[in-house]
Parts: structure tokens; C-alpha cells; sequence
């Protein structure tokens, strides 16, 4: 199969035919001295050396308790393959995450600095940095939402939209309906966020 | 809902202030909203003008789209037992938006936390709480006009003036005066013809959106009655 079918067809298959992400899938191609591995029982390529993307997180607020779980979230994604590596400090470009109490009945809320012009949306390009608020005592109901929603709300920061197939499983899904979910990312979260930031692709 | 959000002494005696010395109108006191956050905060909500906006004509310098997570809800009974008030209500008029949260690391870098927009409503009918038909009451919604900057919700826009809707409505505790929608988009369908439409679709199958989505109000009016003669069930959190 031609590479760019193949890639494209990664991607279907990520995204179950409907593409909420943008990008070439032929920077899947990029690289040299391909890696070959498994996720969720499938052969996957790593793209090659040199596309490791360095982020930085920061924790501040006026509550301390979560700081643990938040930075479970965070290496969520570092731990996985992807090309996200999350580390804590807070700078120019760091992902802030803000732990409070606010009036919205939402757990964790993320707005993303603009990646050119004043209008921009999720998904639309590589995010530079990150506005993530963390809504301490809605989190407090379920002891899992600690960890899954900075996981989740990390994932907008990387630019990942809320999945159009409501039907996946995926750590993205807006509403935590199961407090019980695995803490580790899923197959989907990962080649979408792959699909971002390249560096390994499904479909060898 | 069980919170345990902890509250030293002096700041729950500033907020005793701050809220004493809201001024804001609502026909029925108790429902007009007031700040649950920092002290940086309550002192900007304490100052929220309490006349109504009219719609923003201000073109936005800054829009800024957020996504948001929320409580997942698999049953009305859920959402139902979790509210403080249904109601279905028509929206009126907005107050005046502010930006909550903690102030930013770096204002250079970042214009701070979400905007809020306090949403006026009347009261059509009621389906749990204390108030009456053609009450006026107020939630927070995330989103708005700030200034030159204009946030969006994605999935969970502001509730448009002349519609109505059947939302579920919470409280804190700790902030009896403070109103919010439930779930974000679980808690707020939009009333078309006598039926329900979820705000945000497609919904997810299984969800208390999907459920109620295309439902008839009456149909749901009346299960909500049934609920309100029955003790509740320990269980409201489902495990997909």
C-alpha cells in the first residue's frame, strides 16, 4: 500500500472516518531509523529520531491536594508512546494549570493561546501554551476525576478536540460518565495525539 | 452532591461580607447567584452591576474558543436527584460578564481565567425547588463578552435570550446563592414545540443527553413528578 494510503488509513481508523484533527499524514513519513512496537495489540512505527516534543506544565492555586494526581495526568501522556515528553516548570510556553473553585458546573476547563490571528479553535494547529482551570470541588466527587480530568484537560492543551465518535473509548469524551475508567490513555488517545504530533503511526 | 471544598474561618467571614453586600435583583433572593472563589474573587463578583445587559455590539479584539469536562449523567433520576431546581425557564437578559478564577501567572502571557456570564431567566414552570412560575432566576454560564475578548464554550454556548429551556440547576453549599447548570450541556435542553433538543450533538449513546434528547416535556414532566413521590436510590453514578 502506497504510504499515503496507508497513513491515511491510520488515521480513519483513529478517528472512525471522521477526521477532528488537522495535519499532513505524510509527515508520518519523516524521519529514519523506524522503531517498530505495539499499542493495544497493534504494530505500530515510530517515525524516527528528533521529533520528541518538550513540553512544560505548571501547578498553581490556591489548593495544593490534587498537585499529585495533576501530575499523573501529565506523565499519562509522556509515559505513553507518543512524542509528548511533560515535564514541570512553569514558562513562556508551559501549559498553566490553574486549581481553584469556580461557578461552572464543568470539572476542568482549557483555553488555548492562539496560534495566529485572533480567532482560533482546538485542533486547528500546535498549541503553543495553555490555559487549564481545574475545578477543585466538582473533581472532589469522584476520588479518579483527580487524575482523568488533568489528563483530559492536558489532551485540549495539546490540541485534541473532544472525539465526534461518542461511541470510543477515549480519556477526550467530555463527559466523565465512568469514574471507574482506566487512568491510562487509550489506543485512540494515542494515535490521535500522534496524529498532532507524529512520531509513531498504526497501520505497518 | 457531596462537596468537601475546605474553608478557613476568615475566608468564609469575607465571604459573609462579600456576599451581605451584593446587591443584585432577583425576585426571589435566594436565587440570584453569588461567588464561591477566592477573595480576589468574591470582591470582583460583589461589584457585578445587577442591571441587565443588553446584547453585546461589540465586535471582539480576542476570541478564544474552550473545551470543557464534566460530570457524566446515565439517568434523569441522576440529574434530577442532583438539582437543587428544575425549571423550564425563557431567558431574558445577561448581566454583566467577569472573569473568575485565580489571576494569571503572567499577565503578559495570559489574560487570566474563564469569563462568566450571569444568565437572567423567567420561570415557566417549576419541577423541583422552592420558587414560583414567573420568578426570575440567574445562572452563571462560562462563555461571553469581556471587554475586547469574547469566550466560547464549545459544546455548551450561552443560553440564547427569547429561548427557552428546561434546565437543572445546582448549588453550593458553601455559596447558597449560587446557581449553575448541571453537566454543562446535561443540564440545559433546548424547548422546541413541547420537545426537548440537547445543546450539544451528536449526543453520546447511553448519556442522560442521548436519553432525553427528542423526548417530550410532558413525558419528561411527568417522570420527574414520579421521582418526586419516590425515596431515592443509592445509586446514580452508572459504570459504562
Amino acid at each position: 500500500m502506497p504510504v499515503r494510503e496507508e497513513l491515511t488509513s491510520c488515521v480513519q481508523a483513529a478517528n472512525n472516518g471522521v477526521y477532528n484533527q488537522v495535519g499532513s499524514c505524510l509527515q508520518y513519513s519523516q524521519g529514519t531509523t523506524p522503531q517498530i512496537g505495539r499499542i493495544s495489540g497493534r504494530a505500530v512505527q515510530q517515525s524516527g529520531p528528533g521529533q520528541i516534543v518538550n513540553r512544560n506544565f505548571s501547578i498553581t492555586g490556591s489548593v495544593s491536594s490534587y498537585n499529585s494526581a495533576i501530575r499523573a495526568g501529565a506523565a499519562a501522556w509522556t509515559s505513553s508512546p507518543t512524542a509528548i515528553r511533560y515535564t514541570e516548570g512553569f514558562s513562556a510556553s508551559s501549559d498553566d494549570i490553574y486549581v481553584g473553585s469556580y461557578d461552572g458546573g464543568w470539572l476542568g476547563r482549557t483555553i488555548e493561546h492562539p496560534c495566529g490571528g485572533t480567532d482560533f479553535w482546538v485542533g486547528n494547529c500546535t498549541l503553543s501554551w495553555s490555559h487549564v482551570d481545574y475545578n477543585a470541588p466538582n473533581v472532589d466527587q469522584h476520588a479518579q476525576w483527580a487524575q482523568q480530568v488533568s489528563t483530559h484537560e492536558l489532551g485540549h492543551a495539546l490540541g485534541l478536540g473532544h472525539p465526534f465518535d461518542l461511541s470510543v473509548s477515549s480519556t477526550m469524551q467530555s463527559d466523565l460518565l465512568d469514574p471507574g475508567a482506566s487512568l491510562n490513555l487509550t489506543a485512540y488517545d494515542i494515535e490521535s495525539v500522534n496524529f498532532n504530533y507524529p512520531n509513531w503511526y498504526f497501520g505497518i | 452532591m457531596k462537596r468537601n471544598l475546605k474553608i478557613s474561618v476568615a475566608a468564609a467571614t469575607v465571604l459573609v461580607l462579600a456576599v451581605s453586600g451584593s446587591v443584585r435583583v432577583a425576585s426571589r433572593q435566594r436565587y440570584a447567584t453569588a461567588p464561591k472563589s477566592s477573595a480576589k474573587h468574591i470582591s470582583a463578583m460583589s461589584k457585578r452591576i445587577t442591571k441587565p445587559e443588553t446584547p453585546s455590539t461589540i465586535v471582539p479584539k480576542l476570541v478564544l474558543h474552550s473545551q470543557a469536562s464534566y460530570a457524566g449523567y446515565a439517568s434523569l433520576e441522576g440529574l434530577y436527584r442532583e438539582s437543587v431546581l428544575v425549571v423550564a425557564v425563557t431567558i431574558t437578559s445577561y448581566d454583566k460578564a467577569y472573569r473568575g478564577g485565580e489571576p494569571p501567572r503572567s499577565l503578559a502571557k495570559d489574560p487570566g481565567g474563564p469569563i462568566f456570564t450571569p444568565v437572567r431567566a423567567v420561570v415557566n414552570e417549576v419541577y423541583k425547588g422552592d420558587i414560583r412560575p414567573r420568578d426570575t432566576v440567574v445562572f452563571d454560564q462560562t462563555g461571553g463578552d469581556l471587554g475586547d475578548t469574547r469566550e466560547i464554550l464549545d459544546g455548551d454556548p450561552l443560553a440564547v435570550i427569547g429561548s427557552s429551556y428546561l434546565v437543572f440547576l445546582g448549588s453550593f453549599p458553601e455559596f447558597p446563592k449560587a446557581d449553575y447548570i448541571l453537566g454543562g450541556p446535561s443540564g440545559r435542553y433546548l424547548l422546541t414545540n413541547g420537545s426537548l433538543a440537547s445543546i450539544e450533538q451528536p449526543t453520546r449513546k447511553g448519556s442522560i443527553r442521548d436519553l432525553l434528547n427528542g423526548r417530550s416535556l410532558s413525558d419528561v414532566a411527568a417522570e420527574m413528578r414520579q421521582l418526586s413521590l419516590t425515596p431515592p436510590q443509592p445509586t446514580t453514578i452508572a459504570v459504562q
